[in-house]
C-alpha cells in the first residue's frame, strides 16, 4: 500500500510506501497511530506542527456490507487532545481502491490567504489554486467541483466557517448524490484541515474492488457479516434504522427520561414527538418526491439509516440525524422540524459540527443572548458564523467558549467537547463514556446506551454505577477496532447480539491484511489504540482531572429522574489500570 | 379501576388493534392489572415489544400497574 504525503509549506506532494509497522492499519487505528507517532503533542492545533491524517478503514473499498467509512485524525482545536471523526463516503472507497491507505496533510503555507485543492488520480495527484473557492459554501463548491471533476468524484471540503478557523467546524464528505451532507464532524477538524490551506480534496471515482489477499476468507467473512446486519430487527431491511432514520431514538430517550433538554435542565422534552424519526417518516411517505427514509451514506451500505427529510414548501434536507434534531431541538427548547431542517442544511454549507453548534446555542440560550424555543434567532446566529462576525466566531468555537463569553456555569461539555444527545446523570454508562474517552465528550467512543437502555447487547440497568466502567472501557475497545475496519459503528448493534457476525468482520480484515486476528486480539487491538490515545492526551499534559464531568452534573439533580452524577473520581481513572 | 396513559412507538400503533391509528391515549384498566395484561387489552404483538418504560424506568411485564401511570412500549430499535 502507499499513502500521500501533502506537505503545504512548500506545496509538494510525494507518494510514499506505508511503513511496515503501519501496514496493517486502517481507519482511526492509522489516523491515531500517526497522529500520535508525528504530531508534537504540545503543538498549537492550527500550528504548521499539527498534521491531519485522512484514512479508509482496512475494509473500506471492498464489496463488505456497510464498510465505507473514512476517518479524519488530528490534535483538536476543541480539546487540545488526540481526535478521531469519521464519515459514511465514497471519498475513501475510492482512495482504498486506488491503492491508498492515508492522505497525510502537513505543515502550512505562508501565504494565508491563498486556497489549495488536492486532486487525487489515478495517474497524478497535484495540488492546484482554489482561492476562487474561499469562503464558498459547501453546497455551490460541490455542484462546481462536480462540474469540473465529474458527477461521480469523491470531495471531502470545508466551509466557511472552517476557514474562520473556529473550533466547532467539521470536514464535509459528499454522499452519492454529491450533497456535502456526511460529516467527519466533531473535535474542530475542519479547522485543522482549513488551517493548511486545503479547501478541499477530490478523489477520481474507481470502481472495482480493494486488494484483497484471500478471496475465499473474505467471502466468508463478509457473508458472516452481511447475514447478521440482515437478521438483527434494527439492522434489518425493514429494520428500525431503515425505517425510522436515527431519529428513531428521540421518543425512547425521552421516554427513559435521558433526553437532555434546554441545555441539559431536563431530561424530558414535551416536543419529543413532534422531531421524532416517525414524525419524518410520516413527512417523507406524504412527500416521497423530496422526502425519503432508508437512504444510504455510501455505495454498499446494507443499513439505510439515513433520511431525506422534505419541509412544507418541499425542500430537501439531507441527513437530518437524531444528535442534530436533539441538539438543535430540544436542548434549544426547538420543536420545529422544518426550522432543525433548515440549520442542519446551514451546518452542512457552512461546515459546522450540528452536534457542538446545538450545544453553544443552548448555553447561549441560558446566557440570556436569546429565549430557548427561538428557532429564528437560532438561524440568524448560524448566519453570523458563516460572516465570521465576532458573535458568529464565538458561537463557532463551540459550548465551552460561548459558557466562558456569557458566564454560564452550567455547560455540558468535557475535554471542552459538547455532549451529545444522552443525559449521563441518568445513564451512567454512556457518562463514562463521556468522560474518559480521549475523544472528549462522545457517545460513539462507547455506546453504552445499547445495553442500558435499547436491551441491545444485553441489559443493564442505566440508573446505577455498578460495572459501568468496565461496560464502557469494552464498548471503547471494541469501538476502537471497529473504527479502524471502515465498518460503520452501526454494525456493532448486530454483531453484539449475533457473534458470528464480530467473527466475520475479522475474518474479512484477515482476508485483506494477511492477519490471523481473532475476536479477542481485535478486542485487544482497540484497546491498545485505546492507550495509544489517551498517552497523547497525557503528553500533552492532559492529567486526570481532564476526565471528569462538568461540576453542575454533581450538584444538580436532574428531572424527572432527580439524579446526579455521583460515580467517585476514583473509580473513573480505574478505566485506564 | 386504574387510569393509565400508554404511547406506542416505532410502528406499534399500526400493529395494535385496540386504540387503532393513536399513538398515545389513556385507559382503564382492572385492578390488579400487569403489563402484560395490557399488552393482551391492546392485542399488541407481544413478540415485537424488546423495552417497556413505566413512568420513564425500564420495567417488565410482569410489573404490576399503579393508577395514573405512563406505559410507553417500543419495539427493538437502536440508533445514534
Amino acid at each position: 500500500m502507499k499513502w500521500i504525503r501533502v506537505n503545504m509549506s512548500d506545496l509538494s506532494v510525494k507518494v510514499e510506501d506505508v511503513p511496515k509497522k503501519y501496514e496493517q492499519m486502517g481507519g482511526r487505528w492509522l489516523t491515531s497511530s500517526v497522529v500520535a507517532d508525528e504530531v508534537p503533542a504540545t503543538c498549537h492545533p492550527l500550528g504548521p506542527l499539527n498534521k491531519v491524517v485522512i484514512a479508509p478503514g482496512i475494509l473500506s473499498g471492498t464489496t463488505a456490507p456497510s464498510s465505507g467509512r473514512i476517518s479524519v485524525g488530528t490534535k483538536s482545536p476543541l480539546t487540545g487532545g488526540i481526535k478521531e471523526a469519521n464519515a459514511g463516503a465514497k471519498f475513501g472507497q475510492y482512495l482504498k481502491r486506488m491503492g491508498y491507505s492515508a492522505i497525510i496533510i502537513e505543515g502550512q503555507p505562508k501565504n494565508k490567504e491563498s486556497r489549495y485543492l488536492l486532486t487525487v488520480g489515478k495517474e497524478k495527484v497535484e495540488l492546484v489554486d482554489a482561492t476562487e473557492y474561499k469562503f464558498m459554501g459547501l453546497y455551490e463548491l460541490s455542484e462546481k467541483l462536480a462540474s469540473k471533476y465529474g458527477k461521480d468524484v469523491g470531495i471531502a471540503s470545508v466551509g466557511p466557517a472552517a476557514e474562520h478557523l473556529l473550533a466547532g467546524t467539521g470536514v464535509a464528505f459528499n454522499d452519492v448524490e454529491n450533497r456535502p451532507a456526511r460529516y467527519a464532524g466533531r473535535g474542530g477538524v475542519g479547522a485543522a484541515f482549513a488551517s493548511k490551506g486545503l479547501k478541499a480534496i477530490v478523489v477520481e471515482a474507481v470502481t472495482g474492488q480493494a486488494n484483497i489477499l484471500n478471496h475465499e476468507l473474505f467471502e466468508t467473512g463478509r457473508k458472516k457479516l452481511l447475514s447478521a446486519l440482515q437478521e438483527h430487527a434494527v439492522t434489518k431491511p425493514g429494520g428500525a434504522l431503515n425505517t425510522y432514520g436515527t431519529a428513531v431514538l428521540v421518543n425512547i430517550m425521552n421516554e427513559a427520561g435521558a433526553l437532555p433538554t434546554r441545555n441539559f435542565s431536563s431530561g424530558t422534552f414535551e416536543g419529543a414527538k413532534k422531531i421524532s424519526g416517525e414524525a419524518m417518516a410520516e413527512a417523507a411517505a406524504k412527500n416521497p418526491k423530496a422526502g425519503m427514509m432508508g437512504h444510504r451514506c455510501h455505495p454498499g451500505c446494507v443499513i439505510g439509516c439515513s433520511v431525506i427529510y422534505p419541509d412544507a414548501q418541499g425542500n430537501s434536507h439531507t441527513s437530518v440525524e437524531y444528535e442534530t434534531l436533539w441538539a438543535i431541538g430540544a436542548n434549544c427548547g426547538i420543536d420545529d422540524l422544518d426550522a432543525i431542517a433548515q440549520m442542519n442544511s446551514m451546518c452542512n454549507d457552512i461546515g459546522l459540527d450540528t452536534i457542538e453548534f446545538g450545544d453553544a446555542v443552548a448555553v447561549a440560550m441560558e446566557g440570556g443572548l436569546l429565549p430557548f424555543g427561538d428557532a429564528k434567532g437560532a438561524i440568524a446566529l448560524l448566519e453570523e458564523v458563516r460572516k465570521g462576525s465576532p458573535l458568529g466566531k464565538i458561537i463557532g468555537s463551540g459550548c465551552g467558549t460561548v459558557g466562558k463569553v456569557f458566564g454560564v456555569r452550567r455547560v455540558p461539555a468535557v475535554k471542552n467537547q459538547g455532549m451529545p444527545a444522552y443525559e449521563p446523570r441518568v445513564v451512567k454508562g454512556i457518562g463514562v463514556t463521556y468522560i474518559t474517552t480521549p475523544m472528549g465528550a462522545d457517545h460513539t467512543a462507547g455506546y453504552s446506551i445499547a445495553p442500558e437502555i435499547l436491551g441491545v447487547g444485553g441489559k443493564f440497568d442505566p440508573h446505577t454505577n455498578e460495572g459501568k466502567v468496565k461496560l464502557s472501557k469494552d464498548f471503547q475497545a471494541t469501538t476502537c477496532f471497529i473504527d479502524s475496519t471502515g465498518c460503520c459503528v452501526f454494525t456493532a448493534f448486530a454483531i453484539l447480539d449475533i457473534p458470528s457476525g464480530f467473527e466475520g468482520m475479522v475474518e474479512a480484515c484477515n482476508a485483506v491484511t494477511g492477519a490471523n486476528w481473532t475476536t479477542s486480539d481485535a478486542y485487544n487491538i482497540g484497546l491498545n489504540i485505546l492507550n495509544m490515545e489517551h498517552q497523547f492526551n497525557l503528553s500533552a499534559g492532559f492529567t486526570s482531572n481532564d476526565d471528569r464531568p462538568p461540576e453542575f452534573m454533581k450538584l444538580e439533580p436532574v428531572p424527572p429522574h432527580n439524579m446526579v452524577w455521583d460515580m467517585a473520581d476514583s473509580e473513573l481513572d480505574s478505566i485506564w489500570k | 379501576m386504574p387510569k393509565i396513559t400508554v404511547a406506542l412507538y416505532a410502528g406499534l400503533k399500526a400493529r395494535a388493534l385496540a386504540y387503532q391509528g393513536a399513538s398515545e391515549f389513556e385507559m382503564e384498566v382492572p385492578e390488579g392489572s400487569k403489563v402484560a395484561d395490557v399488552i393482551k387489552l391492546l392485542e399488541l404483538p407481544e413478540e415485537d415489544i424488546a423495552n417497556i418504560f413505566v413512568d420513564r424506568t425500564l420495567k417488565d411485564k410482569e410489573y404490576l400497574i399503579k393508577d395514573g401511570q405512563r406505559l410507553a412500549f417500543f419495539p427493538l430499535i437502536a440508533g445514534g
